[in-house]
Order: C-alpha cells, then sequence, then structure tokens
C-alpha cells in the first residue's frame, strides 16, 4: 500500500511538473511549454529540465517547484489513502469477539458456561498444546470398589448390563446394606457365598476379607459415634469399605497393634508384627500377623502383579497349577483394559520357627547402625516369597463422562496433551491407559531420575531411541523434571516432547507446572496453549497459557476465576475447541481479511482514476457517502457473519471425525500472508475493475437525449457498486445464510440508496443532483449488471468455499485413503522395527496402588478425604 | 427435512440428517418458548450446497445472454450513424489557415471548414469534443463555487476558499473582462473592476469552451439550424445554476446560459464530448460548410478540438466499451462454466457429490 502511494504521489508531482493547462492558461500563456499528451519518461525528464528553467520565470507560483509538487501530491494521497488503514477492524473485530463470547457463553449444550475474557475466542480453534490436571479434571477424584477376583471367580461388574438379573443389587436392596462410599459393588453371588458357610468359594472369601482387613495402614476415628476411616491412600479406603459393605468391619488397631474385626456380631483379633511399608520400588506392601484364633502366622501381601505372581514368589503349589495363575492374570489384563486398578492379594502361612529366625535376624538388622534399610528390605525380601494366590482386586478411579472420548479426538486433531498430575508415576500410567491417553501400542519413554547427571544422560537415551513416527509417549516424573526444566537440558525436553503424541508429567508441584508450560511457551513461541484444571494447583499454570481453562469443580473456584473460559466438565472441551475455537477462528480471520479488502476497494478505485487524472489525487466520492461507508453500508452483514456463521454443523465439528477440521487452526492456514495477500490482491483487481468500466461506460455519449456525464456521476456509479460488491462478497463466502445476514445486507443496500436520495437533494454535496441523470442513462444499469456479474462471477470461481463444495470430495477422499495408507505403513513399520522393544514391553495390568508419598502439601491435602 | 429455496446460483438443501433435525426442532422449541424472531433470525441456517450441474448451468446461461447482450449493442451501434471532424481548425481553407490557428481568442475570427456527410437522419446530436484536456485534476474539479453559481454573491473569502486560483476578475481573460455573456450566447459589453470578486468564479468557469457553430448546406447560404437549447440536464437549469440580480453588469456570463451548465459539469476523463447543439431535420448525404468562431486555444493544454455528430439509439450513441465488455465478460462466464467442466471430468464420478454433513 505504501509503495502504491509513494509511486502514485511521485507520480503525481512529475506530472504536475508538466505545465498542465490552467497553470499554463493563467501564468505561462505565452510560454510553448506543453502538457503531456506523451507520458515517456524521456518527454517527462526534458520537461523537468526546461521547468527548472521555468522557474526563475515565475516567480509568483509554487506550482512549478518539484519539492513543493511532490509535498502536496504526497499530502493528497496521503489523505485518500488514510482509509486503508481500518479503524473500523478494530471496533468490528471486538464486537464480534464479544458477541461471540456471549454466545459461548449461552451455548444450551454446555452446562453452565462462563466466559471471562472473549479476546481468546480464536485462540481456541489454534491450539496446539495442552496442559491437564489429572485429578479433578480427567477424574472425579473418586475411587469406587468394583471387582474381586477369588479363586478364578470374578465377582462384581463394571456395569449393571454384564451381570444377571438375580445376581444385581437392585438400588432399593442396596438401602439394606452398611452404607459406605467409594464402593460400586452390586454382585450378590458374593454376599450369598458370604452367609451361606456351604458354599464352595465360602472360605476362601473369608480369607480375602481377613487379609483386606489385616493388611493396610489406615487408622480409625470415631466421629459423633461413627466409625471413619482414615487413610493416606483412596485405594486402601475403597478396599477396607468394601469389607465393610460386604459385613466385615475393621474396628481400629489398639497401642499393642491388635486389630480388632467385627464379622457376624463377632470380633476377631488380629496380632500385627510387623508391617512392610509400600514402596514404588517394592511395589507391595505386606503384614506379618498373627491369627489370635489359632495362633497362626500368616504373611499377607498385596501388591503389583508383575511382583507377586513372579514365578520365583509363587508357592509350589501354585507354580504345580499353572491354570491358576494364567487365569487370574488374565483377568487382571482385562480389569486393566477397562481401566481399573488393581492389587493382587497373596497370603504366605509362616512356620513359627522360620518367624523365631527370621525375627531374631530381623531385630537385629532394625537396630544395625550401617547399611540398616538394605540389610532390612533383604530379609523383608527373604520372607516375602513362597505364596499362595488370593485373589485380586480392581478399583475405578472413576473418570469423568467421556474422558476417554474426548482425549482421543483431541489426540486425533493433532494436539499434544500433556497431562501435569502431583500422582506418582504408577497413578498416572494408570489414569493415562483408563483415559486412552496411552495405549498398548505407545512406545513409553519413562523419565524417573533423582540426579541432574542420570537425567541428563537418561535424556540423551531417549533421544537416541526416538522413532520418527509419533507414537511414542514420554513419562517424566518431577523429580527429574527439576533438573530438566534448566534451560541446557530443556530444550531436550522439548524434543522429545515434539515427538510424542502424550507426556505425562507425574509428581510435579504448581510451580513446575507453570514452568512446564513457559518451557513450552519459549521453546515454542508461535503455538498457542491451553491449560485446563480446577483445583488452587492448577492456577500458575491457567494463567501461564495463552488460553486458560477452570473446571468449577469440588476443589472451589479459584480455577475458574483464574480462567478466561470456565466449563464444568472436562469434555466440554471438545465442543469450546472443536466447535466454537474453531468457528471463531475461522471466522474472525475472515473478517480481518474482508475488512482490509473492503477497504482497499473503497479506496483502490481512487488511484485507478488516478492513471486517467494526472495522478491528482482526486476523490471519486461524496464525502458524505463516503463518511458512512464504514458505519453502515459495509459494517453490518460482516459483523453478522462473524457471529453467526458456521461452516459445518456442530456436531460434524465436534465429532472431527470425517476430516480433521481443527487442524487448520494449528498450521494456521486461514490467516498467513499468502491468504491476506490474496484478499488484498482480490479487492486491487475489483477496484479496477469497478474503476475503469465505471469510467467507460459512462464516457461520451449515453443518453439518448444527447447528454454527457460527468465525473460525481462516474464516482457516485463507483461508489454504489463498490458498496453491492462488499456486501454480495459476504455472501459468497458466507458457510450459512441466516435471515439476519440476509436482512442486513439488504439493510446496507436500502440505507445506501436512502442516504443517496439524501444526499443528491444537498445542495454542499458534491453528488448534487446526480441520481435523476443516473437513473435514465441506460448505460449505468449495463454497467451495473456487467460489473457485478464480472466481479462476482469470478469471486465466485476462485471462492475457496465453492471449490471445496465443488471439486474437493474427491481428493479430499484421495488425500485421507493416503493418510489412512501412511498410517498403515508407519504402524507396521513400527511392529517391525519397534518390536523388540514393544513386546518386551510387558502389557499393561493395570496395577496402581495409590499411596500417600507426595510431599507437595496440596496433593497431601488432596488424599485426606 | 428437505427444504429446496430456488435462488439464482445455489439450491439450498438443509440439513437432512436426523441429528440436525433434532437441533432444529430444539431450536423451535425454543421459539416456542417466546423468544422467538432472535432466534429465527440467527439460528435459521441454511447450507447453501452448489452442485456442478447447477453452477456450470447458471454460468452458461449467464455467459450466453451476456453473449446475445453484447451481439444486440454491436447491432446497436452498427445502425448508428457517427462522424466527426477531427482537429476542426487544422483543416480550414488554406486561406485563413493561419489565423484560425493562432490564439485569436479576442478576435472572434470567422473560420469555415468543407464537411463531406452521409446521410443523417434527424434527431441529429452535435457535439464537440477536447482531447487531453484534465477537466477531472483534483484542483480544477473543485474550483467554483456552487453559492455563487446559483445566484448568491459570495464575498472574496469564500472565493479564495472556492475558486483558488481564480478570485478577482484580474484572474479572468481580458475578453471575459469586457462583455457579458447572456443566456442566447450573446455578447454585451460590460466594464469589470479588477478587484471584484470574479462572478462566476473558479478555474471551471474561466476555462468555459466558447468555441461557436454554424452549419450551411454546399451552398454556403443555407443555413442548417442547430438548437442550442435544452442540451444540459433538465435537472440542472434553474436550480443548480441561477444568475444573479444584476447580471449583465456583475457576472461575464449568466450561469443560465445552457453552454455554461453543460462546461460546467466536469468530464470524467481527458478526452470528452460535450453537447452543443442538436439538429432537428435530416441531413441529406453531401457536402457541407462548417463556419465557426475560433475562440478557445487549444494550444494551451496542447490538445485538440473535434466536431462529433451522432444519431441516437436506445443507449444513446456509439458505445464501443460497452459491446466489447459484454461479449468479453460473456466469453468469461463461459470459460469458467468449462473450466468447472473440465474439473469435473477429471475429478471422476465422485466429483461434486454432496458432502454428508
Amino acid at each position: 500500500m505504501l509503495f502504491i502511494f509513494l509511486i502514485s504521489s511521485a507520480q503525481g508531482a512529475l506530472v504536475n511538473q508538466q505545465p498542465i493547462f490552467y497553470t499554463s492558461i493563467d501564468i505561462l500563456a505565452t510560454n510553448c511549454s506543453c502538457s503531456g499528451t506523451n507520458n515517456t519518461s524521456v518527454h517527462q525528464l526534458l520537461r523537468l529540465i526546461r521547468n527548472a528553467f521555468n522557474l526563475g520565470i515565475s516567480k509568483d507560483s509554487n506550482d512549478y517547484l518539484f519539492a513543493y509538487n511532490l509535498f502536496v501530491r504526497l499530502g493528497n494521497w496521503l489523505l485518500i489513502f488514510t482509509n486503508f488503514v481500518p479503524i473500523s477492524l478494530m471496533v468490528t473485530l471486538e464486537m464480534v469477539k464479544f458477541f461471540q463470547g456471549l454466545l459461548i457463553g449461552r451455548d444450551y449444550r454446555l452446562k453452565s458456561p462462563s466466559v471471562q475474557s472473549s479476546n481468546l475466542n480464536e485462540e481456541l480453534g489454534q491450539i496446539e498444546h495442552i496442559f491437564s490436571d489429572k485429578t479433578g479434571t480427567l477424574t472425579c477424584n473418586i475411587m469406587e470398589f468394583k471387582q474381586i477376583i477369588i479363586g478364578g471367580c470374578t465377582y462384581g461388574a463394571l456395569d449393571s448390563k454384564t451381570l444377571e438379573q438375580n445376581d444385581y443389587i437392585q438400588d432399593e436392596e442396596l438401602q439394606s446394606f452398611t452404607q459406605v462410599a467409594n464402593v460400586d459393588f452390586r454382585d450378590k453371588r458374593l454376599i450369598n457365598a458370604i452367609s451361606d458357610v456351604k458354599d464352595p468359594m465360602h472360605q476362601k472369601i473369608i480369607d480375602v476379607l481377613f487379609m483386606i482387613t489385616t493388611c493396610h495402614t489406615v487408622l480409625v476415628d470415631y466421629k459423633d459415634g461413627k466409625l471413619i476411616y482414615n487413610a493416606s491412600s483412596p485405594d486402601e479406603l475403597a478396599l477396607l469399605n468394601f469389607a465393610r459393605f460386604v459385613g466385615m468391619e475393621f474396628q481400629g488397631i489398639d497401642e499393642n497393634n491388635l486389630i480388632k474385626i467385627k464379622f457376624n456380631e463377632q470380633i476377631y483379633e488380629w496380632q500385627v508384627m510387623e508391617v512392610f511399608e509400600f514402596t514404588s520400588t517394592r511395589k507391595r506392601q505386606s503384614v506379618l500377623v498373627r491369627d489370635k484364633r489359632n495362633d497362626e502366622i500368616w504373611l499377607f501381601s498385596k501388591g503389583a502383579d508383575s511382583i507377586l505372581l513372579d514365578d520365583s514368589r509363587l508357592s509350589k503349589k501354585e507354580l504345580d497349577n499353572k491354570e491358576d495363575k494364567q487365569k487370574i492374570e488374565y483377568q487382571l489384563q482385562q480389569c486393566g483394559k477397562n481401566g481399573l486398578r488393581t492389587l493382587v492379594l497373596c497370603r504366605r502361612k509362616i512356620d513359627p520357627r522360620l518367624y523365631t529366625d527370621w525375627n531374631k535376624k530381623y531385630s537385629a538388622a532394625s537396630m544395625a547402625i550401617e547399611n540398616r534399610d538394605h540389610q532390612m528390605q533383604a530379609l523383608q525380601n527373604d520372607i516375602e516369597g513362597n505364596y499362595e494366590i488370593l485373589g485380586a482386586t480392581a478399583i475405578e478411579d472413576k473418570l469423568q463422562q467421556d474422558v476417554a472420548d474426548t482425549i482421543q479426538t483431541i489426540k486425533d486433531a493433532g494436539i499434544k496433551i500433556w497431562v501435569l498430575t502431583g500422582d506418582k508415576i504408577e497413578t498416572a500410567i494408570n489414569i493415562g491407559y483408563s483415559c486412552k491417553l496411552l495405549s498398548n501400542d505407545l512406545l513409553q519413554h519413562i523419565v524417573d531420575e533423582q540426579e541432574e547427571h542420570m537425567v541428563r544422560s537418561k535424556l540423551e537415551e531417549v533421544l537416541r531411541n526416538l522413532k520418527d513416527s509419533d507414537q511414542q509417549a514420554l513419562i517424566i516424573s518431577g523429580d527429574s523434571l527439576l533438573h530438566a526444566l534448566k534451560p541446557d537440558i530443556s530444550s531436550k525436553v522439548m524434543q522429545i516432547g515434539d515427538m510424542c503424541k502424550v507426556v505425562l508429567c507425574c509428581r510435579v508441584s504448581p510451580k513446575q507446572k507453570q514452568d512446564v508450560v513457559t518451557l513450552v511457551r519459549t521453546q515454542k513461541p508461535n503455538c498457542c496453549t491451553l491449560a485446563i484444571g480446577d483445583g488452587a494447583n492448577d492456577v500458575n499454570m491457567i494463567t501461564a497459557a495463552h488460553v486458560g481453562i477452570g473446571l468449577r469443580g469440588v476443589e472451589g473456584q479459584q480455577a475458574a476465576r483464574a480462567s478466561d473460559y470456565a466449563v464444568s466438565e472436562f469434555r466440554e472441551l471438545r465442543r469450546l475447541l472443536f466447535y466454537h475455537g474453531r468457528e471463531c477462528y475461522r471466522r474472525n480471520s475472515v473478517l480481518v481479511c474482508y475488512t482490509f479488502y473492503k477497504n482497499i476497494l473503497i479506496v483502490l478505485p481512487q488511484f485507478w482514476y488516478g492513471t486517467v487524472s494526472m495522478y491528482s489525487a482526486e476523490s471519486l466520492y461524496d464525502t458524505f457517502l463516503y463518511q458512512l461507508f464504514n458505519i453502515l453500508y459495509g459494517a453490518i452483514p460482516i459483523i453478522v457473519y462473524g457471529i453467526f456463521d458456521e461452516e459445518h454443523a456442530d456436531d460434524v465439528l465436534t465429532e472431527n471425525t470425517e476430516q480433521n477440521f481443527y487442524i487448520q487452526g494449528i498450521q494456521g492456514v486461514l490467516f498467513n500472508h499468502k491468504i491476506f495477500w490474496y484478499w488484498c490482491f482480490s479487492g486491487v483487481w475489483q477496484a479496477a475493475v469497478v474503476s475503469f468500466f465505471c469510467t467507460y461506460a459512462l464516457a461520451g455519449f449515453v443518453h439518448q437525449e444527447g447528454y454527457t456525464l460527468y465525473i460525481w456521476a462516474q464516482g457516485t456509479m463507483v461508489f454504489g457498486l463498490v458498496t453491492v460488491i462488499c456486501n454480495l462478497k459476504v455472501l459468497i463466502f458466507s458457510n450459512t445464510f441466516t435471515p439476519a445476514l440476509i436482512i442486513s445486507i439488504i439493510f446496507s443496500l436500502v440505507s445506501y440508496l436512502i442516504s443517496w436520495l439524501v444526499v443528491d437533494n444537498l445542495e454542499s454535496a458534491e453528488a448534487y443532483q446526480v441520481m435523476g441523470s443516473l437513473l435514465s442513462t441506460p448505460n449505468f444499469h449495463l454497467g451495473n449488471i456487467l460489473i457485478i456479474v464480472l466481479a462476482c462471477s469470478i469471486d465466485i470461481s476462485l471462492s475457496t468455499k465453492v471449490n471445496k463444495q465443488l471439486l474437493k470430495p474427491d481428493t479430499e477422499a484421495k488425500s485421507l485413503q493416503k493418510k489412512a495408507d501412511k498410517e498403515k505403513e508407519i504402524f507396521a513399520g513400527t511392529q517391525k522395527l519397534g518390536g523388540g522393544k514393544l513386546t518386551q514391553q510387558k502389557e499393561y495390568t493395570g496395577f496402581v496402588y495409590n499411596c500417600l508419598e507426595v510431599e507437595d502439601p496440596e496433593n497431601r491435602e488432596r488424599y485426606m478425604i | 427435512m428437505i427444504i429446496c429455496i430456488n435462488y439464482p446460483i445455489y439450491r439450498y438443501i438443509v440439513d437432512y440428517k436426523q441429528k440436525q433435525y433434532l437441533i432444529i426442532n430444539k431450536i423451535s422449541s425454543d421459539m416456542n418458548d417466546s423468544k422467538g424472531i432472535i432466534h429465527w433470525l440467527f439460528l435459521k441456517k441454511w447450507h447453501p450446497v452448489p452442485t456442478v450441474a447447477s453452477t456450470v448451468a447458471l454460468f452458461s446461461i449467464i455467459g450466453v445472454l451476456f453473449l446475445i447482450l453484447g451481439i444486440v449493442i454491436t447491432v446497436i451501434n452498427n445502425q448508428i450513424i457517427e462522424v466527426s471532424l477531427h482537429k476542426y481548425n487544422a483543416q480550414v481553407d488554406f486561406n485563413n489557415e493561419e489565423q484560425c490557428q493562432l490564439n485569436n481568442a479576442t478576435k472572434n475570427y470567422t473560420c469555415t471548414v468543407e464537411w463531406d456527410l452521409p446521410e443523417i437522419k434527424a434527431p441529429i446530436y452535435f457535439y464537440y469534443e477536447l482531447e487531453n484536456f484534465y477537466q477531472n485534476h483534483r484542483r480544477y474539479v473543485s474550483s467554483k463555487s456552487s453559492t455563487q453559481l446559483s445566484g448568491t454573491p459570495i464575498g472574496s473569502s469564500d472565493a479564495s476558499t472556492f475558486c483558488n486560483p481564480i478570485k478577482q476578475e484580474s484572474d479572468l481573460w481580458d475578453y471575459q473582462q469586457k462583455v457579458h455573456i447572456d443566456v442566447n450566447n450573446k455578447r454585451i459589453p460590460r466594464v469589470a473592476n479588477k478587484t471584484n470578486v470574479a462572478n462566476p468564479c473558479g478555474l471551471i468557469a474561466k476555462s468555459f469552451f466558447n468555441d461557436t457553430y454554424k452549419l450551411f448546406k454546399e451552398d454556403g447560404t443555407t443555413q442548417v439550424v442547430i438548437d442550442e437549447t435544452g442540451i444540459s440536464w433538465p435537472n440542472d437549469v434553474g436550480k443548480k445554476y441561477q444568475a444573479s440580480p444584476n447580471t449583465s453588469t456583475s457576472q461575464w456570463i449568466n450561469p443560465e446560459n445552457e453552454h455554461f451548465i453543460v462546461w460546467m459539469r466536469t468530464a470524467g476523463l481527458p478526452q470528452f464530448r460535450k453537447l452543443w447543439g442538436h439538429i432537428e431535420e435530416d441531413l441529406p448525404a453531401g457536402k457541407y460548410k462548417l463556419q465557426f468562431e475560433h475562440n478557445y486555444d487549444q494550444t494551451k493544454f496542447n490538445g485538440a478540438k473535434n466536431i462529433v455528430m451522432s444519431t441516437s439509439g436506445p443507449f444513446g450513441g456509439k458505445n464501443l466499451f460497452l459491446a466489447v465488455a459484454f461479449i468479453v465478460v460473456g466469453v468469461i462466464q463461459i470459460l469458467i462454466a468449462i473450466a468447472f467442466l473440465i474439473k469435473k471430468l477429471k475429478g471422476g464420478n465422485s466429483f461434486g457429490v454432496r458432502r454428508a454433513e
């Protein structure tokens, strides 16, 4: 634009150098200088030189001063071209964004959404990275006991349908049971087996229940006379509540480590002798107890199947009977696939003599000064073995509704998800599986080191092992992250993160959450990030990301208040991104381009007209009408478009399965230099068509009565056509036509006609008494048809919308096919290449034992239920 | 639910899938909740889906129509007789050639030029045409005072605001200071006060074109009457241009003079025609003599003065531009249609299949 401006003003100054007729009439009537019939540069140069001599002659005029002319002409063109600056853009955009925000806020398919800053509507459509909290965001933060596997028999089910009607505990019957939280167990078979002593499973079930009620670290509290469990781990809480639910109540442990268990109105007592606590390396917890009834000593263990079901730890009897083990492994796998957290329960009967021996060593070890931990662990390890499998439990960490689906869609759309959680690695992985964040075909890179050099070397190792496909996941712990976020290492993390579909950051503090977001923002400055969380600990992260989304959850309003958009559930993110965000991005980018286009279309005819008016910067338009252009004639349809247009129906976009509708925002294909210049160019050529066609259509003898037309008639025709064309343009690129859009366009045109009528009778206006002569000229009407059809037809044929609808389907289908083929190839490739690696990774079974090992006080609070 | 709306460009097929049907139901149920009109205005949506056939058909129909229109205009153009006398002051007899080409504005020198004309039927419109005269220059266009032209005298400050650089009588030509030209183009002598505001002031007025013409048959005595009235736009006379109260002394030309009104409507292109008169009798073919008063010096703008006589058709005179433009645009439409067709043929069967939404 500046270029055009400079060229035209310089040209204007140069041309004006030629003593054009009126100055020659005026001053140099006798001078033989001539004006340009021939605008060749040689002539101009000659004239320039000649005029330099004229300088001395014309004392009283500035008209021959090159510098003066340049200055004046520059100013004239500047005045004309100031309208390129789309002052209306900011107003329009802000208005549209405000209304878009209002619409998002009133979307009836979202649960009470609220929009805190509508400025970010279009950024919702360009999200490349999502940072999500886990607890409360992906999960409901509720553990529910679902299944128990005893002796190859699975009790309980994920939903009512898999159980037979007779076995299902109906809601009414549920009232007769002990009311406990965290249990969703509706299998009558187990209840019956407990009450029926003759049942073959009876004894096994009782054993398991005793095991569950003894092997834990839960404390008991009485509040208002009611029994309350005080657990450090929600899993243990769920287990104990389950036992209570079926009738075996843990009543506490006294100062002599005597556990009291109430069952069938009888109190059973177990003496706890040792407790081997859970650690993430041991992946199991054990207790040594003595049954007060018969003084038998038992070792009860619960933990990961990978440890407890290891051949080296099982008793001979179990090893002989391989079938049982395989059966339980299969059942565990099924549970894992369903996203359940499993614990294997084992026991070992210990010979009193063995115990005395072992106890001696153990107490010695516990008093050792050197190497105590190591010695104790070795002894624990010694005794934990020779197991007899009791069964397994499955607990559901209840996900929010549709989380898995939402995450799958988000991943498919090409958005990278980083889950930042305060949980331990196992818990995070478990949740990762249950919400489809992780799957067995994703290659997992786990970085869990304490020391900086270890982290560094581990990251380098991961980098070496990286594959080309993005079927990988990075799982990194908070301790490693502490080092990994240091400036020199962080680029490596980013490199790995870039190649991974999913990144899980475990045991991170709120500050680290923020740091991770900042890391991505600094390393990839052009990518748009979104953070979603529900608690106060997510506020840092929410404010650090471009777009912050707060969930109104159980944890209070802090996150929702700090966020840009507040919703109630994670799954609403889908509608927010794929429908609202995507469409807002599309509409707003069109709106910006259109505003520039509109201003070019209205301003440039005057430049084109300059070519026939000596670049004298003559304005073509009536001042009054011109002032109203951006307010009345060209403003409203684009606002209506910006608020209400939609390319595809909301459900199609939200599903995002037909094709990846969202990718346009990530790639930024709708607003870039190419698109912008395309719009500008379309303004330029349409302006040229309008300007030249109008001037030539109305030139000469065009009226039946012989009258000729004049500059203001041509200018008014140009103005009218610009108004019509830029209004029709909205129709051309609109995807949906709402009555409001059509009415607004009609309003624009009618308001133009009315104001023209007013101006036509306004004596001081340039367009005074123009309408009558224009309307009686047939060429005016013919020219209108000609120009509108020409401009619009070329616009339509170039319009991406029409081309998409007319021409793309099969090419799209082809590209989709290609993509699918390629994915198949890649998949096959990974299986071939990384086969070894992948098969080495043990099939996921869903073990997790959520134990409080979190130093973060906020997280600690969270687990205190 | 399929709603088809006959619209020139597209057939609109609305949301036929069950799912969207539900949404529409939802909207309409909302409408029943008496927030109706807003929902109808904004949430009732048509998805226009063009098909290849309709698009191609539409473009080719427009193309054909335009071609036909272009041809019709060409035919009409051919029925119009337009004759022109290029640079008439250069074509005069040898005797007074010199006089006629000089700047003899004050002398009202009369020259004669011979002109071969074909047979022309009335009404014939008589134009003068100037070349390389930039009536559309920014400074020129704005150099006039509407107030003054509508009969209200203006002060010198107004004159310098609107009429720069022709403000005073002394800025006008000498001959303009000495005469008053009345409505019928008669020159009445007057004495100008050089310090008075020029009336009418401004560049447009000063550069008023003042050649006059008479047309004679071959014998040189039978005059063909050129009617000089009714040459300006009817709504201009008496409304926009009105004489001052004492026009003959204060004004150098009566603004109600039709030639003046025609001149004041500044042309949009550097080569322009202005209506000078019309002849209401049929002219048989033959030689004619054009007598003109050579007052206007074309050398000042290094241009040319031409005479054009033309008959009129429904679209006015000959207009080559419009005829060519219609044909070209028609061809463009057909080319677009062909381009779509070619793409369709290349695209195969799935082309243009409506994508399920």
